[in-house]
């Protein structure tokens, strides 16, 4: 892997716990002395908050698109019928 | 069957389960709701978060509902349903809030959809199999199709660092993507 992405790795194992804890205090340490590694570290745990974000889209996009079948299929008619009853008043 | 089961099936299997889950549970849920006042509207958008939140709670947090996976899923719906009801009350004063609520939601969509276009839709779903679904490295291998675990390892991390750029570049929030 190129040294970026060990970098890459390294902070991922300080934002998320695991690993040597000495590998943490380097990181720890050198962002005390290194400003823009504490800036891809912040960016990085931004970034970790965007992925779970997207993921949660691409997961209701799917759980939607089975709504539309169920409710739009005429396959699915009887649930339909029973389900539009519970709403006639 | 468990949703953990749904989640690690294919695409076209996992469609198949949550039909089957809208079918059998669905029903329930909207009687409920209809018999305290509610829309057909309503119960949709309150099963479909009861369905994330169900994946999240027992896929990614290795959760056991004691009670089986329908009464589980009916909980929490019921929950959803009577938070959103006590939330409209305490609103009910505001006004206009649903409209400029709307507006942010639209701008919200906009933002991560020019972002994805930016960073690759490709390398977010990697990503997000990895971070979101938590699939182990074996199944990252296969479903998307890489030579080696340590291939994917990677490429995982390429993208993250291609991500982590786009996102310092930006400045992006997470409070960016959130609807």
């Amino acid at each position: 892997m190129r040294t970026s992405l060990i970098e890459t790795e390294r902070i991922e194992k300080y934002i998320h716990p695991q690993g040597n804890v000495g590998d943490r205090l380097l990181i720890e340490a050198r962002m005390q002395i290194d400003g823009e590694l504490a800036e891809r570290v912040a960016s990085q745990k931004q970034t970790y908050q965007i992925i779970r974000e997207y993921g949660r889209k691409q997961f209701r996009a799917e759980i939607c698109q089975v709504q539309k079948k169920v409710f739009g299929d005429s396959a699915y008619k009887k649930f339909q019928t029973k389900v539009r009853s519970y709403f006639k008043f | 069957m468990k949703v953990i089961e749904v989640i690690e099936a294919s695409e076209t299997t996992r469609e198949v389960r949550f039909t089957q889950l809208y079918l059998n549970i669905f029903p329930v849920v909207a009687r409920f709701i209809s018999r305290n006042g509610g829309s057909l509207e309503e119960a949709q958008d309150t099963f479909q978060e009861a369905l994330l939140i169900y994946y999240e709670k027992v896929v990614i947090n290795k959760f056991e509902p004691t009670c089986g996976d329908k009464a589980y899923i009916l909980g929490i719906s019921r929950n959803i349903w009577l938070k959103g009801q006590e939330k409209s009350v305490k609103t009910e004063s505001l006004g206009n809030t649903d409209v400029s609520e709307n507006l942010v939601d639209q701008l919200a969509s906009e933002k991560l959809w020019l972002f994805l276009q930016e960073a690759g839709k490709k390398c977010m779903d990697l990503l997000q199999s990895f971070y979101y679904e938590q699939l182990s490295m074996r199944e990252l291998s296969s479903r998307f199709g890489f030579g080696s675990e340590r291939s994917a390892t990677v490429q995982k991390y390429k993208c993250l660092e291609k991500v982590r750029e786009q996102v310092q570049t930006k400045s992006l929030t997470y409070e960016d993507f959130v609807d």
